[in-house]
């Protein structure tokens, strides 16, 4: 008896190491790990597929759901969508893969996407799905888009990167409208959710894309476990990198990046990684009827080349910017190169003055209107100095995001407008944000900054028409903007992410956010 | 007691009316539009407008203000959150144990520490005691609560490694929270049981219980400290009140998901049903402190108790007299 105690003990013991082994096998993977810790600064709130965008949101979303396509280094890649065909200028017909399902197993089909896009746009929080006109299943696995309006540059794909996917039958199921259980077709499933403090997603193993060669960055899970740690004051970021409570985060303050850089007192295990953010700082005049700067070219000259871009670089971002020659750089895929080595009211002390000695400027004092949070008070101040050293006074203005977002359309409460625009796209989409007169005709009578030109606009509608988009037409818009400079792109901020050596490689999405299963890691 | 009591309840009535009034003034003419803010960025006019008239923000001020009113006090329902998409009032209670917790402990840390702190002042005034205990005092009134937090971590989470930086868990995770919130309030109790100690030991009924031969921790704590006590009730209430709504700074250096964090993130949010939600709630709690101070002013001092009983019967013979 004793003798068949002792051996069940022992085959016991076998089986355990035997599976333990497995157990370290699998998390010894390369590029592998058992769980990454993210910290990040807001709380997702709702992580329902299709509510209002927020910070916390934005951090966890891919990692949630998926979408029909994805973008990666400016090309676009299926990742529902097996593929697409422009039918005419309204009409796209997509095919989904036909063996998708969700992390609970539920089967999805071309029904689940005329659910998920109704649902999306019966909210109304995604105005990118505005040009949606109809969402037709044609069989299970093929769906018709109708739009209402002849499709720009990148638009499709937009559309096509603006809804969550989800299926009926798991929303449906759902008692909160999945707010706080979301379940996409992703990897990876929520395992528990404390708001506004924890959410932790788990690998469900069973993700269906099964072909490794289809599966693009937002997709990939190469982190059994992933913890989102909602950390609000960015200094607890430092400390929690530093005591080892998250391993990886983008809310570390710029005044304690150093600290972490080859040197710095917290560099052992550490390390930055330091990426271009696709968001731009602009300066845009006012260009309305009442403004300074309306008929006067000579100030708005003046004004641009009495800026020192590299200037702003090393002060507001400790020269881990970059100064730009458009409103964005080469991360664009329309970006044209040969405009780096071009004029760009490159700083000019002496020009400035010229400029502003043929202008009608008269000492009044300026307005520039900001928003008052991280680089931009920096940028502001600095700005204020340069503008001061040719003689024009200038004061700050300063609001919180919202309050500067309803500001920038009142034609008396700004004469320079500092501010950020960013695409996920090409180019002209960034563009767009500020130079398409049909976007906010109603508001300004013209473009965001009140610019009434007809020239302006024909170029705009060139650059953005599928059929003239190109390079002659970007081009032409840019060299047009630079002449009459109704605005300029001045320099471009780094996204500092510190992470501890566990991480070898960083990725991250089209809004670059940090994609936790997406990283490769060093265990 | 109880008519005063249900009186003061009742009274409570016209004072959170007035409090959501303010409020959703205060918030309708706040800059920023909650449309923008879920939209993002990159929205047009015409779509932030369309959306504005899908969440009622196109209307007059008046017509969002019956509406409102009639929502809170007709349907006792605080609004639904524009991001969250869920019941404000499910968010408050789900938050309200942290905030409580804090407040809690901080308050019993108030108690335990500043009482003693203020009686030993009063007791030993002008020695050494009672300058080092008012040293103590002042730099708890003069700190500011974020900076002594990041100290607080710095030592005992970074340096020491003893007690976690930030988040929620067991008790530990409460103790630095609770501190920092806690000191300015322990320095305001001392200073405010000293004051009133010093005023009641200088009675001519203390030195009558000297002269009987009473020991010194008969007279402290039975003949003193009873009647110094209404000013360090209102101190304690006050106390709890400001505890509950300013655990704000706290909650956010410490990641607590708590009111204050809620009604934060919602301010930067412009999510106004939250905001107006938090602060009605908050008004409430703030009401029923303070009736629960007045209550136990009654239980303390039984010429307060006299007093109310006396309204009562002074009305009584009033009702009588007209009628």
């Amino acid at each position: 008896m004793k003798k068949k105690l002792v051996a069940l003990l022992m085959a016991g013991c076998m089986l355990c190491s035997l599976a333990g082994t497995g157990i370290a096998a699998s998390a010894a993977e390369e590029g592998r790990t058992e769980s990454v810790t993210v910290g990040v600064l807001s709380d997702p709130e709702n992580m329902g597929p299709w509510s209002g965008m927020s910070q916390g949101r934005i951090a966890m979303l891919f990692s949630v759901y998926e979408y029909m396509v994805t973008r990666e280094d400016g090309e676009v890649y299926g990742v529902l969508a097996k593929d697409w065909e422009r039918i005419d200028s309204k009409t796209y017909d997509v095919e989904i893969y036909d063996y998708i399902h969700d992390a609970d197993g539920n089967p999805l089909t071309a029904s689940d996407i005329v659910f998920s896009f109704e649902s999306a746009i019966a909210t109304k929080n995604y105005s990118k799905l505005n040009v949606v006109e109809s969402v037709e299943a044609l069989d299970d696995y093929n769906v018709e888009f109708k739009f209402n309006k002849d499709l720009e540059i990148g638009e499709f794909e937009n559309v096509m990167l603006e809804c969550a996917i989800v299926t009926q039958a798991a929303y449906e199921a759902s008692e909160d409208q999945m707010a706080t259980t979301p379940v996409g077709t992703t990897a990876y499933k929520v395992e528990s959710y404390v708001p506004g403090s924890e959410l932790i997603l788990r690998d469900t193993g069973n993700y269906w894309q099964t072909d490794e060669s289809l599966v693009h960055g937002t997709s990939v899970h190469n982190a059994d476990e992933i913890i989102f740690s909602v950390i609000t004051e960015a200094s607890q970021h430092t400390v929690a990198l530093q005591t080892g409570a998250v391993d990886v985060s983008n809310g570390v303050p710029d005044t304690d990046i150093a600290k972490f850089e080859e040197g710095g007192e917290y560099a052992e295990g550490n390390q930055v990684s330091i990426v271009l953010d696709n968001l731009s700082y602009d300066i845009t005049y006012n260009m309305s009827d009442s403004s300074v700067f309306k008929d006067d070219l000579n100030l708005r000259l003046a004004l641009a080349y009495s800026i020192d871009k590299e200037g702003l670089n090393l002060g507001a971002f400790n020269g881990n910017g970059a100064a730009v020659k458009d409103f964005a750089n080469a991360t664009y895929p329309d970006y044209n190169s040969e405009w780096d080595s071009e004029d760009y009211y490159d700083y000019n002390v002496e020009t400035a003055q010229e400029y502003l000695a043929q202008s009608n400027y008269n000492g009044e004092t300026l307005t520039l209107m900001y928003t008052n949070s991280g680089a931009m008070e920096i940028l502001a101040q600095m700005l204020q100095a340069y503008f001061g050293a040719i003689g024009v006074t200038v004061e700050l203005v300063g609001y919180d995001q919202m309050m500067a977002q309803q500001e920038q359309y009142n034609a008396e409460g700004f004469d320079i407008l500092l501010r950020t625009t960013g695409s996920t796209d090409y180019i002209v989409n960034q563009w767009k944000l500020c130079w398409d007169s049909r976007d906010y005709q109603e508001v300004t009578g013209g473009t965001s900054n009140f610019t009434q030109d007809d020239k302006l606009q024909e170029l705009m509608e060139a650059c953005l028409s599928v059929d003239t988009y190109g390079e002659e037409s970007i081009e032409a818009f840019h060299d047009y903007m630079v002449e009459n400079c109704y605005g300029y792109g001045i320099v471009e901020g780094p996204i500092n992410i510190v992470h501890s050596e566990k991480i070898s490689e960083i990725a991250l999405d089209a809004r670059n956010q940090i994609l936790p299963g997406a990283c490769v890691y060093a265990e | 007691m109880w008519k005063y009591i249900i009186k003061r309840l009742l009274w409570m009535i016209p004072v959170l009316l007035g409090i959501s009034i303010v409020i959703f003034t205060i918030m309708y003419f706040c800059p920023g539009d909650p449309a923008t803010a879920i939209l993002g960025n990159g929205a047009t006019p015409a779509a932030i407008a369309e959306k504005r008239a899908e969440m009622g923000l196109d209307e007059p001020y008046l017509v969002r203000l019956g509406d409102y009113l009639s929502q809170v006090f007709l349907h006792f329902d605080l609004g639904t959150s524009y991001f969250q998409n869920q019941s404000v009032m499910s968010g408050i209670l789900y938050r309200l144990p942290y905030t409580f917790a804090i407040a809690a402990i901080s308050m019993l840390l108030q108690i335990c520490i500043g009482t003693p702190l203020g009686i030993t002042a009063a007791v030993h005034q002008n020695g050494i005691a009672d300058r080092v205990c008012m040293i103590v005092a002042l730099g708890g009134v003069s700190i500011p609560g974020f900076w002594l937090a990041m100290m607080l971590v710095l030592v005992f989470s970074v340096q020491l490694g003893w007690l976690p930086p930030y988040g929620v868990g067991g008790l530990p995770y409460y103790i630095l929270p609770c501190v920092a919130n806690a000191f300015a309030g322990i320095a305001s109790q001392a200073r405010q049981t000293r004051s009133s100690m010093l005023e009641v030991i200088r009675s001519d009924y203390i030195v009558t219980a000297r002269a009987k031969g009473l020991s010194e921790r008969e007279i402290l704590y039975k003949h003193a400290l009873p009647n110094a006590l209404i000013p360090i009730i209102t101190v304690i209430g006050n106390g709890m009140g400001m505890m509950l709504g300013g655990t704000v700074v706290i909650e956010s250096v410490f990641s607590i998901p708590g009111i204050g964090m809620y009604t934060t993130q919602a301010i930067n949010n412009r999510d106004y049903p939250i905001v107006m939600g938090g602060v009605l709630f908050l008004g409430a709690v703030f009401s029923l402190i303070m009736l629960l101070v007045d209550v136990i002013y009654a239980f303390v001092d039984p010429r307060i108790k006299a007093q109310y009983e006396g309204q009562q019967s002074i009305f009584r013979r009033r009702r009588k007299k007209n009628g």
